[in-house]
């Protein structure tokens, strides 16, 4: 994480800045790669942000991809000082228990936001918008249906 | 933009498709449009995307990507997934609910896994004290079992994948049985 700037260089009163954006990109990244989740569901919201973003590369043909902004679609972010409301909408994949999912996703977000971006109160909202019933949905049953 | 083909279509929960109603937007929407909550969300999503998108894509140089269109689909439906959600057991950092029409999927799914059952129809009642009811309506094949007993492999199909799977707590299944099919036919 290099997205913080920090402030004051004596070590009195350090004080970080820290932008929702920021917050909601570490969300979506660790989401992202919890076991089990498909993808974060970013909605229109999401998706026409992507858009802009990519449209505003193309037009600067000279910027690299290095300073692309993090994908921060399909989480919602309330910062308040150094404590955040999280809400982050997912797609799981057939087959994986979905509470025992969001509860791990609950509890990586929160590590990750506390130990990468030091927040110190963070409550994460999970929002499981879709079920992939694909190749995989056989797991979904098991002998029995008792999977 | 053109829109050639119906595979991958984004089906709503009333059954429209998502690329239907892009394609009528600008003329008048239908009785069942306008009486129809999911197609209405899809459509004021889909007109706040062409508003939001015009500037971008005033500018000719810009090409958009070739998944454009069914990642446009896939938001639309994720969006309007977002309007109904059930809750499911809160974590240690915050609450856990899931999208209705995501449930009624899985368990559509369930129990069409049962030998000689089609599923139809699932909806899904909250109840009170936070537990769900679940009505499914189901088509059985003609055979020498007795629907009844279908009924029942169904119900107990349904609860396991509703309780182990999804995590929700069921109050009640009820299981109708709305058609029969022949082998034959």
């Amino acid at each position: 994480m290099s997205a913080a700037p920090s402030a004051a260089p004596s070590a009195a009163a350090v004080e970080v800045v820290l932008a929702e954006s920021v917050v909601a990109a570490v969300a979506a990244h660790t989401a992202r790669r919890t076991p089990g989740v498909l993808r974060v569901e970013t909605g229109l919201g999401g998706l026409v942000q992507r858009l802009a973003v990519r449209a505003r590369h193309e037009v600067r043909a000279d910027s690299d991809d290095e300073d692309r902004p993090a994908d921060t679609g399909g989480v919602d972010v309330e910062l308040v000082g150094d404590e955040a409301d999280v809400h982050v909408f997912l797609a799981v994949q057939a087959g994986v228990p979905v509470t025992a999912c969001a509860h791990e996703v609950q509890r990586r977000v929160v590590e990750s936001l506390r130990t990468d971006v030091g927040l110190r109160r963070v409550r994460v909202a999970v929002s499981v918008l879709d079920v992939a019933l694909g190749a995989v949905s056989a797991d979904l049953l098991g002998p029995g249906g008792r999977s | 933009m053109a829109l050639s083909s119906r595979i991958g279509a984004h089906v709503l929960p009333c059954g429209r498709h998502v690329e239907d109603l892009w394609d009528t937007m600008g003329s008048a929407p239908d009785a069942h449009v306008q009486g129809c909550p999911h197609c209405r969300t899809a459509l004021a999503s889909l007109a706040a995307l062409a508003e939001a998108t015009r500037a971008v894509y005033d500018d000719e140089s810009l090409t958009p990507p070739p998944t454009l269109t069914s990642r446009i689909m896939a938001a639309v439906r994720a969006d309007v997934r977002r309007t109904s959600r059930l809750p499911l057991a809160a974590g240690e950092h915050g609450p856990v609910d899931i999208s209705e029409q995501a449930v009624a999927a899985v368990l559509r799914f369930a129990a069409d896994s049962v030998d000689g059952v089609r599923a139809r129809r699932c909806r899904l009642h909250r109840l009170e004290d936070g537990s769900v009811r679940v009505d499914l309506s189901i088509s059985v094949r003609f055979s020498g079992g007795t629907s009844v007993a279908t009924g029942d492999v169904v119900r107990d199909r349904v609860r396991a994948v509703a309780t182990a799977h999804v995590g929700l707590e069921v109050a009640g299944i009820d299981v109708e049985v709305e058609d029969v099919w022949d082998d034959e036919t």
